[in-house]
């Protein structure tokens, strides 16, 4: 059995948070939360602890194991299979839908005379090729590409602070916690996936430290970076022109001129987000081979082939495929899922699977 | 298996070669040579729809060492921005007018005041150019007539501009505002600014230059709102505006002293402070503004008749003339072209927003009172 660290287990959850993060971070917050927008991170905090610590107490159940033999475990064979199921339908309906929007953000930001089709094309191969692999390979992807991606993210917003100006995001006043509250959903929507994800791959994970602990640190940096990156942005672009951006990050990124001598590098950093929809995309795929294998029985061999296990991965990349061909025909209809269809569907399942395993354990005094 | 994957990503390998002609994936690659760099571009309003007229210098010819830069200039027109630069494309010399790195963007008076918008959205919306790029308008005459008819040599509009935004800023009497100040400000607080240019010819600096040869001189600041232009500030106050901007720069002031004749101060840095003035009703009835400012001394024409509380006095007379002026044009035209409604409410949140009349409704009722206090920045250097 592959085992990772809790250390490769975090690298590989802040890599693909990143990927749904600057597709709602701060656009749709700022749609939501106006001025204020800056301060939606930090209160989906605690709503994202919440949620780690309902997983920590789920994981206890089947101490070594990942969410897939705990979903079994506590609703039992039908029920918990039936879970996993719904779960491998739509995480290969949401690799899909990253693999469409990862083309979308590269015609949106680079290359606006170009088709989707060869971005989703070579994603596809570079996820199939990971997913064939090894997690512990995936896992030491995202460590290589944690420390750059942090870095280019910390240092596009430190080189934009000059521009910012304060009365773009301040003052906050009692009237705007409503709205904050509203713009905390999409950041909690970012989040809870990785989560999640998080909990599905304990299986693969030996560490001492306890789950809860190493989450909330995630999270508490996870939504400090979040509220840098909406008061930088916000506070340059100011409201209405962040939430009628289509990209707002990378429009900040293309306007930076670097002490006067560096300009124009946004194709640079719009291409490093490759990266997280990559890990992303390929967790995903992992994810649903798994609770396939749990559902259907059989192992995941470490080849390439299509016996056994491995099939899960080829059959997921063809729906991953399949979905990110036909899930839109025009761009209105991709916003349609971007902003509204993919963050309700995904905050359900997020949070009302977990909470429906909490009550049944529960009830049946499993946990 | 793993073999096979390992042979086509190798072979994949040679598709990645840079060389534009031999395989590469890369579909928009295109050498530098074939590439006409356009650094200015002006726009001005005809009756076909827009007039478009480019500026740009081509790296050189091909070989080695520096060879003499040669100067594009184009003019075209086209129903929209779109169809202008798609038949300018027809006259360039290059395969490809390449608009990434523009530095300037001029706008004639009369297109700004009727096809802000257009611009403005083409600029948001497009991912060739930078919405950080500098806007101006020509006050009272085209873009075309600078891009086209300044520099000579190797020198064009987008040189000379940049000397002239240099030497503005540094006198504190000029401020590019860029596209996303203007799309911010406008959004954020209802108006914004762009840098207004007069076109002079060049002829009356400089005698040996062509006839028909101009250049762009600082004229103000045009007041943008509801996308168009609705006043001007004028070269006079421009220094207010600076100054309310907290970018003085290291201008010099002048004034006349009774005694000491023309007296020259340079400033080296200067701070505005604004705080609303309270009405009876609790609406905001007034703007105080407190100007600090550091000088120090350049030139007496009667050193020996020097009073340093006198020139001091005269000078923040001065500045405190340039901001009431600027924020005087504010209320006039009731347009918060600099944000001063949000700097205000920054400082005093819960009362400003119980006042029972908006910032909108008082806007153009405002009194202002400036104060300014002018420290000498260097001891000794006025007691002469």
């Amino acid at each position: 059995m592959q085992t990772i660290s809790r250390r490769q287990m975090l690298a590989l959850i802040f890599v693909a948070m990143l990927s749904p993060f600057l597709r709602l971070i701060p656009k749709q917050v700022t749609a939501f939360a106006g001025h204020a927008a800056w301060l939606s991170p930090l209160l989906a905090f605690p709503v994202l602890v919440l949620l780690a610590a309902v997983l920590s107490r789920l994981l206890k159940a089947a101490p070594g194991q990942g969410l897939q033999q705990v979903s079994v475990k506590i609703l039992g064979k039908t029920a918990g299979n039936a879970g996993l199921l719904v779960w491998s339908v739509w995480l290969w309906f949401h690799a899909g839908f990253l693999l469409r929007s990862g083309a979308d953000r590269f015609i949106g930001t680079i290359f606006p005379d170009s088709d989707p089709w060869i971005f989703v094309g070579v994603m596809a191969v570079l996820v199939l090729i990971a997913g064939l692999g090894s997690v512990k390979t995936l896992a030491r992807s995202a460590e290589l590409f944690r420390p750059l991606l942090a870095v280019v993210l910390t240092g596009v917003l430190l080189l934009t602070l000059p521009d910012l100006h304060p009365e773009f995001i301040l003052p906050v006043m009692p009237a705007d916690t409503w709205p904050c509250v509203k713009g905390s959903g999409m950041v909690t929507d970012t989040m809870c996936v990785v989560l999640l994800l998080a909990g599905f791959l304990s299986g693969y994970e030996r560490s001492d430290t306890p789950f809860l602990r190493s989450m909330v640190k995630f999270l508490a940096v996870a939504c400090l970076l979040a509220a840098a990156m909406c008061a930088v942005v916000m506070g340059v672009c100011g409201k209405t022109l962040t939430a009628r951006l289509s990209y707002p990050f990378f429009s900040v990124v293309r306007d930076l001129t670097v002490f006067h001598t560096v300009q124009r590098f946004e194709a640079l950093v719009v291409g490093l987000w490759v990266l997280p929809d990559f890990v992303l995309v390929a967790m995903e795929l992992l994810i649903a081979a798994d609770n396939l294998m749990v559902v259907f029985g059989g192992e995941k061999p470490h080849d390439m082939t299509w016996r056994d296990g491995n099939r899960y991965i080829w059959l997921g990349t063809a729906a991953a495929v399949a979905t990110a061909v036909f899930i839109a025909r025009t761009a209105g209809e991709l916003a349609l899922w971007a902003f509204t269809l993919v963050p309700i569907i995904n905050l359900f399942l997020c949070f009302v699977y977990p909470a429906v395993l909490l009550a049944v354990g529960k009830a049946r005094k499993m946990i | 298996m793993k073999r096979v994957i390992a042979l086509i990503l190798g072979c994949s390998l040679v598709c990645l070669s840079g060389c534009g002609k031999t395989g590469t994936v890369y579909s928009n690659y295109r050498e530098l040579e074939s590439m006409e760099l356009i650094l200015s571009l002006g726009f001005d309003s005809t009756r076909e729809g827009v007039r478009l007229s480019v500026a740009g210098g081509a790296a050189g010819d091909e070989g080695n060492g520096p060879s003499p830069q040669k100067i594009t200039r184009l003019a075209t027109a086209g129903t929209s921005i779109t169809a202008a630069m798609e038949r300018i494309q027809d006259f360039a010399t290059k395969e490809e007018l390449f608009y990434a790195h523009t530095q300037y963007v001029l706008m004639g008076e009369n297109y700004a005041k009727t096809q802000l918008a257009m611009i403005l959205d083409y600029l948001q919306g497009t991912t060739g150019v930078r919405t950080s790029v500098p806007l101006f308008v020509v006050h009272g005459d085209t873009a075309e007539h600078l891009v086209t008819s300044c520099g000579e040599g190797g020198s064009d509009i987008t040189t000379t501009l940049n000397s002239t935004i240099l030497d503005s800023r540094r006198r504190g009497d000029g401020y590019p505002f860029s596209c996303s100040d203007v799309i911010a400000g406008q959004y954020e607080h209802g108006g914004a600014l762009i840098m207004a240019l007069k076109v002079a010819p060049t002829r009356d600096v400089e005698p040996s230059a062509q006839e028909d040869a101009v250049s762009p001189l600082p004229d103000g600041y045009a007041i943008v709102h509801n996308n168009t232009i609705v006043d001007f500030v004028p070269q006079a106050d421009a220094r207010g505006v600076n100054l309310l901007l907290e970018q003085p720069g290291l201008g010099a002031v002048t004034v006349d002293d009774p005694k000491a004749g023309a007296v020259t101060v340079n400033m080296t840095r200067c701070k505005v402070k604004l705080e609303p003035v309270w009405g009876e009703d609790g609406s905001v009835s007034g703007v105080q503004a407190d100007i600090k400012a550091h000088v120090y001394l350049k030139e007496v024409e009667h050193p020996e008749a020097l009073e340093e509380e006198r020139v001091l006095k005269a000078v923040s007379e001065q500045l405190e003339q340039w901001v009431e002026n600027v924020l005087q044009k504010m209320s006039d035209t009731e347009v918060d072209f600099l944000g001063i409604g949000m700097q205000l409410r920054m400082r005093h949140p819960i009362k400003w927003d119980r006042a029972p009349r908006s910032w909108e409704e008082v806007l153009g009722e405002l009194e202002f009172d400036a104060q300014a206090e002018c420290i000498v920045a260097r001891a000794g250097e006025l007691q002469r």
